[in-house]
């Protein structure tokens, strides 16, 4: 061992910076593996984890800096050559060919591969991995049939097979149960414990100390810092991602409630892939309150979202707006009964982007009989209607026939935000509001959160903001894969414990943590 | 893009200088035009009336001949041939039956051009019909195909189920059958004159069933080439199709168009033309077989062309007694179905393996 | 050595629009011109008889017109879809499918007077075509079936069923496969211009309606945030499942509508070859038009002058048939290639 310490360095990225589309994703990252260890790359989602490692395994060039691999630096030609000189990458969506045997899959594209191929001679070599590791994988199993987890030993196996120095493994956990889980884990450690270097990408808190030797936390870009394992514990880890707390105070007068607007019992909703992704939720929301949902995202935010608003089936539980039950009304019924929904992904959900801008605005009021003419539509009182809003919420754009997706973010937001707020509703749903705005579109959607707030509307806001989250919220609610690991009134928690809380603590087991230090 | 438009500008005065113009000369000459329903290709229906159009084409009074292919069956077909006859053509040949109504609608326009539809039945002053007796030839073929085949199955692609089709696969079966009275003939519809893969998948499906002869009654040399694949013989239709299957091509009934084409330029020529409906005699030489493989023994050879010559003497392929494929006698002994009769013909003869779709009432 | 470089375009003016599409026609027969010439002719004189014969005397702008009929019907059909992008690649089946179904009535049914009986064939014609659409909107609906595959297959089987009838149980008295002659009272009148028949009215008196439905109602609107965005129009509170089947509906009722037309129209019968592809030929023009329903009629005009050019070609100019299937995929191309101009700034660079 001792002898070789000069070469034990496998990758060292130095000085890495990486910029799309002007934003700073990478800013001057440093990063550093060793033989025979699991590093973990932790941040929230857009702290540049993934980003960084595209660069080691060329499918981006840096911008700046430079990386070294097994002391040589790097300059990729093509996009796969980082495969063939030892550096393999498991991402969160699979690379399998689904209608293909595992085995096949495991021979696909393998760079020794001649136009023959000695497919027993290959099934030994793959045994001999499987058996070192554990691997218990039928290998005749058509791969589109597996389970998930056992799809994703079937991607590390192929790694292993490649004969990779480094493995790097993007969330692996995030579609597995916590047996599969587990086991992945263990496999990842024997690998680790033959020489490789394995970099494990994840925001989640319990996995770090599960698995790691070293960590690396990222925030927006930034490399905060790189410590051992021992030499820390989730606190400060928690503090590192989530940063300093906000000096920004919003003024938020006292105003009388009006209790139960909202009220979820016991909900159950899945994801687009079909997998539970808000789990048993329960929680009101009174008219004059706002309710912040802090937590990573992918933990179920968006489909709660959906859900109160009608845009995803619910599979279990009730949904009552105004003492009345809309669990299964459909998206119109519940605009009419007065539910908003300002949606995260603006230039897909929240308008037609190749629609123009007076056809989204008058996307949810065009139905009402003041626009109609016989049995047309009266086209120049809704132009009017759209020129109104233009004008009030003050959205700048050259022409109301330009299509949505022409304007900025910042205008399009208010778009939205002022089509929403002109219909005049009782519940307001937002998510990531004030996401890759400038700070002028930023205090607009935020002054208007907090005026609907004052004319007693009940809002909903989800955001990864903190300074958000506190400034405006009421009360804190904090979810983790579906359910929600507290709800709290803003001020009774500081930002360090709601870091804990978003990575799987429950508000009871923080306050232990916190006690203990 | 400023660059690109001036390259396409220089290149648009280049084919202007080099180009040659239409020519337009007029001259006392015929001139006649003929309306294709297929593509002029190497073989088939289609290029056995273009070889009888370029046949027409050496008498010296006729001075040139257009054509139109891949004309559709329909109304486009009226605005075709008008555009024709515009152009000046003296006499106009449509080759397809579904050209029959839009040719003698066009016809009463231009009472002063000589009209001539193939394979249909109506007339007027200035228009007729015309066809050969290819059922004759077809006769032969069967004599060809009933003494080569070893297991007495033949196979026929065949198009569509019309009164022509199945008159050439009755008279087929029947050649077959004078030879060989166990020999039976599968059919298969394609209901396409022209569907080359499909016509194929036809031929193998018959092969693979047991045939060791096929034919076809479409224009495709798909079953020629299936044959050959498959090691077995096969049989031509319309024009010579021996290129495609060189081992597995016996011989071809064939068309002749060029013969009757001349005698038709000549007659418009000299003024002697009626429009007395035409449905030629193999005698007339208007069909006859492609040239033999070699493999076909003398003795049949023989045989083929003693029967040929009692044919052109006394046509009695279609006298009785005659059964149809289930078993009823359709055609008292002596007795010889009359040329309507064989026009309109809608049953099959003893020995087809095939179905023909009921009419209405 | 040469580079060329794509940038990304901000947008699009009305203006470059218009320009970029012209150049690509004009480009298309610059290059359809390059071929005449390999065939020995005269470009411009081929291409100038093309339009002359089509525009340069009443009867070619009568039989031009004539087969833009059909064209538009299908265009409209194959445009209102792709308005709400949904692919409609079965206009085709559906026009056979329009006619079959009105044939039968004039079969089976009571001859009623002129007005009434024409105005039931195309009701049927319109039906028969919104039923046979009604299969894939279905199979999408409810199976998330391609919509691409289904009605293209589609096509086929609906062919096939009018080839059942024509060689079964509707066969004319001569055995060939053709229905016998409509009555009278069946025959669309002729507008006294040529063989131009009242489907010309009817079609653009639909173009007019349809622009009206699509711009200015409720439906209308509906099926525009439905072909811009799934997601948004669901979260409009658009039922986009509805309204897909109804869009599928008016597509296959706009195609029945081309083949009863043409057989009340043009054809007086029903038999084999009273479409000559223009259900795949509306593809085209509704590509070329970008779905505004005035804009369908002139591309489905230029498409007819181009198809007859062909066939104008062939007896002046001597020409085999194949110059105008390649001047139509010429052009076609240009136009597809055409839009990589409208998404980028195309820049040539010179390079190591």
């Amino acid at each position: 061992m001792s002898e070789k310490k000069v070469n034990s360095t496998l990758v060292l990225m130095k000085n890495i910076s990486k910029s799309f589309y002007g934003n700073k994703v990478n800013t001057d990252v440093e990063f550093k593996l060793e033989k025979g260890e699991i590093h973990a790359l932790l941040g929230e989602n857009g702290a540049g984890k993934t980003t960084l490692m595209n660069m080691l395994t060329g499918v981006y060039f840096p911008d700046e800096g430079e990386i070294y691999f097994k002391g040589k630096k790097l300059a990729f030609k093509f996009p796969g050559e980082a495969l063939q000189i030892g550096i393999g990458m498991v991402h969160q969506r699979f690379s399998l060919v689904g209608n293909l045997t595992v085995l096949e899959n495991l021979i696909l594209g393998h760079p020794e591969n001649k136009f023959i191929i000695n497919i027993p001679e290959k099934k030994k070599l793959i045994k001999t991995y499987m058996d070192q590791f554990n691997f218990q994988i039928d290998l005749n199993a058509i791969v589109g049939e597996l389970p998930i987890g056992l799809r994703q030993k079937v991607e590390i196996l192929k790694m292993l097979v490649r004969e990779v120095d480094v493995l790097i493994v993007d969330e692996p956990t995030t579609v597995l149960t916590k047996q599969e889980a587990d086991n992945l884990m263990q496999i990842l450690k024997n690998i680790a414990k033959t020489g490789k270097g394995i970099i494990f990408i994840t925001h989640k808190m319990s996995e770090v100390f599960q698995i790691a030797d070293k960590i690396t936390v990222l925030r927006k870009g930034i490399k905060i810092s790189t410590v051992n394992k021992n030499d820390t514990n989730p606190r400060e880890l928690a503090k590192m991602m989530v940063g300093k707390e906000s000096e920004i105070t919003f003024d938020r007068p006292k105003v009388n409630t009006i209790p139960d607007v909202v009220k979820v019992q016991d909900l159950f909703v899945n994801s687009d892939k079909g997998v539970l992704a808000v789990n048993s939720l329960s929680f009101n929301v009174a008219g004059g309150e706002i309710i912040g949902i802090a937590g990573v995202s992918g933990n179920g935010q968006v489909e709660l979202a959906d859900a109160l608003t009608g845009n995803r089936d619910i599979i279990r539980g009730k949904i009552f707006f105004k003492g009345k039950d809309i669990s299964n009304d459909c998206p119109v019924d519940r605009i009419d009964k007065g539910v908003s929904y300002v949606p995260g992904d603006r230039i897909n959900v929240g308008v037609a982007g190749s629609r123009s801008v007076w056809e989204n605005i008058i996307m949810k009021v065009y139905r009402l009989p003041e626009f109609k003419k016989g049995l047309l539509l009266n086209n120049k009182k809704l132009r009017e209607y759209a020129d109104k809003i233009i004008e009030k919420y003050n959205i700048s754009l050259p022409g109301i026939n330009l299509p949505a997706l022409l304007l900025s973010g910042g205008n399009l937001q208010k778009l939205i935000i002022g089509r929403e707020m002109e219909r005049d509703c009782d519940l307001y749903v937002f998510v990531y509001p004030t996401r890759g705005l400038d700070v002028g579109a930023t205090d607009f959607v935020r002054n208007a959160i907090l005026q609907l707030r004052n004319l007693g509307k009940a809002i909903i806001l989800i955001s990864g903001d903190f300074d958000e989250i506190f400034g405006l919220s009421d009360r804190i609610a904090v979810m983790y894969e579906g359910q929600f690991t507290g709800i709290f009134n803003n001020g009774d928690h500081s930002l360090e414990e709601i870091g804990l809380m978003m990575s799987g603590q429950s508000e009871e087991e923080v306050a232990k943590e916190m006690t203990n230090v | 893009m400023k660059k690109l438009f001036w390259i396409f500008v220089t290149i648009a005065a280049i084919m202007l200088i080099s180009g040659c113009g239409g020519n337009t000369a007029k001259s006392e000459k015929l001139k006649a035009g003929f309306v294709y329903v297929g593509p002029v290709s190497d073989a088939g229906w289609t290029t056995s009336h273009d070889q009888g159009r370029l046949a027409m084409e050496e008498l010296d009074f006729v001075g040139e001949s257009v054509f139109v292919e891949s004309v559709p069956e329909g109304a486009d077909a009226v605005r075709v041939i008008t555009e024709m006859a515009e152009s000046g053509c003296d006499i106009i040949f449509t080759t397809s039956f579904g050209y029959m109504d839009p040719t003698l609608e066009v016809a009463k326009q231009y009472p002063d051009i000589t009209f001539l539809h193939a394979t249909g039945y109506k007339t007027d002053v200035n228009f007729t019909n015309y066809m050969g007796r290819m059922y004759q030839s077809k006769y032969l073929a069967g004599i060809v195909a009933g003494n080569m085949s070893k297991s007495g199955k033949l196979g026929y692609v065949a198009p569509f189920p019309i009164p022509e089709v199945v008159r050439l696969i009755n008279a087929y079966t029947l050649g077959a059958k004078s030879v060989n009275p166990d020999a039976t003939v599968q059919v298969l519809w394609t209901n396409s004159w022209f569907d080359p893969v499909h016509e194929k998948e036809a031929a193998n499906t018959m092969i693979a069933d047991g045939c060791d002869i096929i034919t076809q009654g479409t224009d495709s040399a798909g079953p020629q080439e299936a044959a050959q694949a498959a090691g077995v013989y096969s049989i031509g239709y319309d024009s010579d199709m021996s290129m495609f299957a060189p081992k597995a091509h016996l011989t071809a009934p064939i068309w002749h168009w060029g013969i009757y084409y001349k005698d038709v330029a000549t007659k418009v020529h000299e003024g002697t033309w009626t429009n007395e409906p035409v449905w030629w005699d193999m005698g007339t030489g208007i069909t006859g077989l492609a040239p033999y493989n070699e493999v076909v023994p003398q003795e049949v050879r023989d045989q083929v062309a003693e029967v040929k010559a009692s044919i052109i003497a006394d046509d009695q392929i279609f006298t009785g007694p005659l059964y149809d494929n289930m078993g009823k006698k359709r055609v008292e002994d002596g007795v010889a179905l009359t040329d309507g009769e064989k026009l309109s013909i809608q049953w099959f003869v003893k020995g087809v393996k095939g179905k023909i779709p009921e009419a209405k009432g | 050595m040469f580079k060329i470089k794509l940038e990304q375009k901000e947008r699009v003016s009305k203006r470059e629009d218009i320009i970029i599409t012209l150049s690509a026609i004009v480009i298309a027969l610059v290059l359809s011109g390059i071929f005449i010439a390999f065939n020995g002719v005269n470009p411009f004189v081929a291409l100038w008889k093309v339009f002359t014969s089509a525009l340069g005397s009443p009867y070619g702008i009568s039989e031009t017109l004539v087969k833009a009929i059909p064209l538009i019907f299908t265009g409209l059909a194959v445009g209102i879809a792709l308005n709400s992008k949904l692919w409609n690649i079965g206009a085709e089946g559906q026009l056979f499918a329009g006619a079959t179904l009105a044939t039968a009535f004039v079969i089976y049914g009571p001859v009623l007077p002129k007005p009434l009986e024409l105005t039931v064939l195309v009701t049927l014609g319109a039906i028969g075509g919104a039923l046979w659409a009604a299969i894939p909107a279905l199979l999408k609906i409810k199976f998330k079936m391609n919509e691409v595959i289904s009605t293209l297959l589609l096509n086929y089987v609906a062919i096939n069923i009018a080839d059942y009838f024509l060689f079964g149980p509707w066969k004319g008295k001569d055995n060939f496969p053709y229905t016998p002659e409509f009555p009278t009272e069946a025959k669309l009148s002729r507008i006294g211009f040529g063989r131009v028949h009242s489907g010309l009215i009817i079609a653009l008196v639909l173009v007019i309606l349809l622009y009206i439905l699509i711009y200015h109602t409720k439906a209308g609107f509906k099926l525009r945030m439905t072909g811009s965005s799934l997601k948004a129009a669901k979260y409009a509170g658009i039922n986009i499942k509805k309204t897909m089947f109804m869009v599928f509906l008016l597509s296959g009722a706009l195609a029945g509508l081309a083949g009863v037309c043409q057989i009340t129209g043009i054809e007086y019968k029903l038999h084999q070859h009273i479409s000559t592809g223009y259900g795949y030929t509306g593809i085209i023009v509704a590509w070329l038009a970008r779905t505004n329903p005035f804009i369908i009629v002139i591309f489905a005009v230029f498409l007819s002058i181009m198809l007859k050019g062909a066939d104008s070609l062939q007896i002046a100019m001597r020409l085999p048939a194949a110059v105008g299937t390649v001047m139509q995929a010429l052009i076609l191309f240009a136009i597809l290639g055409s839009e990589l101009f409208k998404t980028y700034n195309v820049k040539l660079i010179r390079g190591k």
